[in-house]
């Protein structure tokens, strides 16, 4: 993974900049696509449970890696899905999927040992080409870059938190 | 949530459990990088040859010596070659080579960090949760009426009432 507050960085600009076309992204959508971005990391669940101890209570084998790959991130994109209310469902699951998309995009460029990308489309899509990486996840300039950008849409936008309505 | 959405939760859940597994036996592939340094550990004449990807501390330099961390335990490499003779003791080294002795590595490509580049990936990672976090509970709410999320239709900290 870049850093992860990247990713969420990426994905507000991503949504927001969307949002200028599209409106029916609303500030709450470019919410949901920051949270898309954060659930491939919910790998970050073996810091807390090792698999390894989750193998030994069930006796199974297991691996959170999961989460961090397509099939895993989708699965969880649908329960959230499933938590939303109906008349939002949609919109919000194609933006889980827009920010979720953009983490990927962005861990598919990290350099890794083997000079081959991950395999983040596991078990969905086997593709794993070579690519030298551009930067790890504890390089800084990544978050640098991504927090210009969130300012320049934040100015270009009107408003970092919301946009003011006329009413308001 | 009515039965139904219940229900496909269940059958989700169930689908990502299996995938938990299935991804624990590495079926249909291994959704992670090969267990190396187990490997090396444990039956390294079956590597000798090998491209490996390793992961570790920096133990010792001339020659620079790396424990490797894995989930049996660890294991102690030499590195050898050009990449390898710029890390220093305590540095954690993401590398990968060519096993060419039991406990030796001929690095190929190597990215040696300092502890405190790690503390910055984890420290920040946790800005960004937090940023995440705060943006969805600014812009949803549960319903109990509805049984689901829905947008606030004011945001918390202000701002437009659009959802």
């Amino acid at each position: 993974m870049a850093d992860l507050l990247t990713h969420v960085l990426v994905a507000f600009v991503l949504a927001t900049v969307l949002s200028w076309w599209l409106g029916s992204i609303s500030p709450a959508m470019v919410a949901a696509a920051m949270v898309g971005a954060v659930l491939p990391d919910l790998n970050r669940l073996e810091l807390v449970l090792p698999a390894t101890t989750v193998e030994a209570l069930l006796g199974l084998p297991w691996t959170w890696t999961v989460l961090h790959r397509l099939g895993g991130t989708l699965a969880v994109i649908v329960l959230v899905g499933l938590a939303v209310h109906r008349d939002q469902r949609t919109m919000v699951v194609g933006m889980l999927v827009l920010g979720a998309a953009s983490h990927y995009l962005l861990d598919a460029l990290l350099w890794q040992a083997d000079g081959v990308v991950a395999p983040l489309g596991w078990p969905l899509i086997d593709w794993q080409p070579a690519f030298e990486g551009w930067y790890r996840s504890m390089d800084r300039w990544p978050a640098v870059v991504a927090t210009v950008l969130v300012v320049a849409v934040a100015v270009a936008d009107g408003n970092i938190i919301g946009r003011p309505s006329p009413s308001d | 949530m009515t039965a139904r959405r219940r229900i496909a939760a269940l059958v989700v859940a169930g689908a990502l459990v299996l995938l938990f597994v299935l991804g624990g036996l590495g079926w249909p592939a291994p959704p992670e990088d090969p267990a190396d340094a187990q490997a090396i550990d444990t039956e390294p004449e079956s590597l000798l040859g090998e491209t490996v990807s390793i992961t570790g501390t920096v133990t010792e330099v001339d020659p620079s010596r790396v424990a490797i961390e894995h989930r049996g335990g660890s294991v102690e490499l030499v590195l050898v070659g050009d990449p390898a003779d710029h890390i220093e003791p305590g540095q954690r080294v993401t590398a990968s080579g060519t096993l060419i002795g039991e406990r030796t590595l001929e690095v190929d490509r190597l990215d040696a960090r300092n502890a405190w580049e790690y503390h910055y990936m984890y420290l920040i990672s946790v800005v960004g949760v937090a940023l995440a976090g705060v943006a969805a509970a600014n812009r949803w709410r549960w319903s109990h009426r509805d049984r689901a999320l829905v947008p606030r239709e004011r945001s918390l900290l202000g701002g437009d009432h659009r959802g």
